[in-house]
């Protein structure tokens, strides 16, 4: 009975972290297209949102990636998967309120590992998949996007260079309808996925399925597919008021190519089972779209911010998971541990979001 | 021995998505090129170099629409 509540408590948790995931990433999907005007936020959001959802039906490599590449799934329970949830929800709420640019990917995979570490020890973790699968993509994956953007958008100038800018302006702009809607589907395709892994491989640990005939039940598919097409859906709305400010100023073909880089490595990426971080992979494209125009044009400290929010991620997230798995287990085997947990990571959720609220509200103070 | 998966397999992933972002842009580019060539010159009553601007717009339209579909296919596939 226990078992059968923690498990409920997982997949709630692992879809509620999928929300949060869309919720989190709608900005870098649909926001090139948003700043060249190449179409209306409210459109690009819905087209996103859609795309997302058929993304993640197209490939389920990752999601066995993530299920048994990391970690030994004969010593996973439903408790360590919701550890590493936990973990990871934890880890992207700091991060979260003081503004640090991390991966939810690293975070979930980071939460798994440091649970599954508590719990059973370092048997538990695959580490050459680790290393093969994820550190080594995490490096890799934005330097080929900034390679590949700043070759094609140093092409895309070479041919389009003298011809009348508007014209050319307004060609890009219809071309990012395709190249925005790729990286839409690219990002339902990869980030949806990890949820999938997540939540089969506490089905595993559950006994529904066998860890030797590891497959993604349709409703899984249907569900991670869902939530992450709802959070984009759902976390587009806010974006709307401060899209003016936050992103930086880029050229229709600047956007059309950091969009189509970002896809094609994302796209890549998902075919070989790579679990990549979808955030640092765009970046990657926008950072070589700008060198490609002007090498100045990139602003080189968000890259150490990203690169030192990387560093941190994995080990932070493990660490918190850690220590969530030593909690629960103080209440025993039961159910009660989690169901505590999930009550003050709850708690703890919406005071960080009126804490926020308040701050925004604020009044600012008018200068002397 | 494992080793040598994990790098072929990063380096399909370079290879893959720089050909594809390269060649996207390529077909794209001489697309507009090709668009705004052809409109230029109807305007300065040169039928014949627009004609031959116009179809290059539209072989670079079909071949970019052709390219975006097998890349999903061929993605779906491997998958």
């Amino acid at each position: 009975m226990s078992g059968d509540i923690i498990l409920v408590i997982v997949v709630g948790t692992a879809l509620a972290f999928d929300f949060t995931n869309g919720f989190h990433d709608t900005a870098n999907v649909v926001a090139t297209s948003i700043s060249t005007r190449a179409i209306g936020p409210r459109r690009a959001i819905a087209i996103a949102s859609l795309l997302n959802f058929v993304g993640a039906f197209i490939s389920l490599k990752v999601a066995a990636a993530v299920g048994k590449g990391f970690v030994d799934t004969h010593v996973v329970t439903t408790t360590v998967v919701f550890c590493g949830l936990i973990g990871a929800i934890a880890w992207n709420l700091i991060t979260w309120s003081v503004g640090l640019p991390s991966s939810s990917s690293h975070a979930l995979i980071g939460g798994l590992i440091g649970a599954v570490i508590a719990a059973h020890g370092w048997s538990g973790v695959n580490g050459h998949g680790v290393w093969s699968k994820l550190i080594v993509p995490a490096i890799f994956s934005p330097l080929i996007a900034f390679a590949a953007a700043w070759m094609s958008v140093l092409l895309a100038y070479r041919i389009v260079g003298r011809l009348r800018p508007g014209a050319v302006g307004r060609g890009f702009r219809l071309g990012q309808l395709a190249s925005g809607g790729l990286l839409a589907l690219s990002h339902g395709t990869n980030d949806a996925q990890k949820t999938m892994g997540v939540i089969t491989l506490a089905l595993v640990a559950h006994g529904n399925l066998k860890a030797s005939s590891f497959h993604v039940p349709l409703w899984v598919v249907i569900s991670a597919a869902s939530a992450i097409s709802l959070g984009t859906f759902t976390g587009g709305w806010r974006i709307i008021k401060t899209m003016g400010t936050r992103i930086i100023s880029m050229d229709p073909a600047q956007g059309f190519v950091a969009q189509t880089a970002g896809a094609a490595v994302i796209l890549a990426a998902s075919t070989v089972g790579y679990p990549l971080s979808t955030t640092h992979v765009i970046s990657g494209g926008i950072a070589g779209a700008g060198a490609g125009k002007r090498l100045s044009a990139v602003r080189w400290g968000v890259a150490g911010d990203i690169l030192r929010a990387w560093i941190l991620t994995l080990p932070s997230a493990a660490i918190l998971a850690g220590v969530v798995y030593g909690f629960v287990r103080a209440f025993g085997t039961g159910a009660v541990g989690p169901v505590i947990a999930t009550g003050l990571m709850t708690g703890a959720l919406a005071l960080t979001f009126i804490r926020r609220a308040r701050q925004r509200a604020a009044p600012v103070p008018s200068p002397a | 021995m494992t080793v040598v998966p994990a790098a072929a397999a990063l380096f399909r992933v370079l290879l893959d998505s720089m050909a594809a972002s390269v060649a996207l842009a390529v077909i794209f580019s001489l697309t507009i090129l090709g668009s705004i060539r052809a409109s230029e010159m109807h305007r300065a009553n040169r039928s014949n170099m627009a004609a031959a601007y116009a179809t290059l717009a539209l072989c670079g339209l079909i071949a970019f629409a052709a390219s975006v579909v097998y890349g999903l296919l061929l993605v779906a596939n491997k998958a």
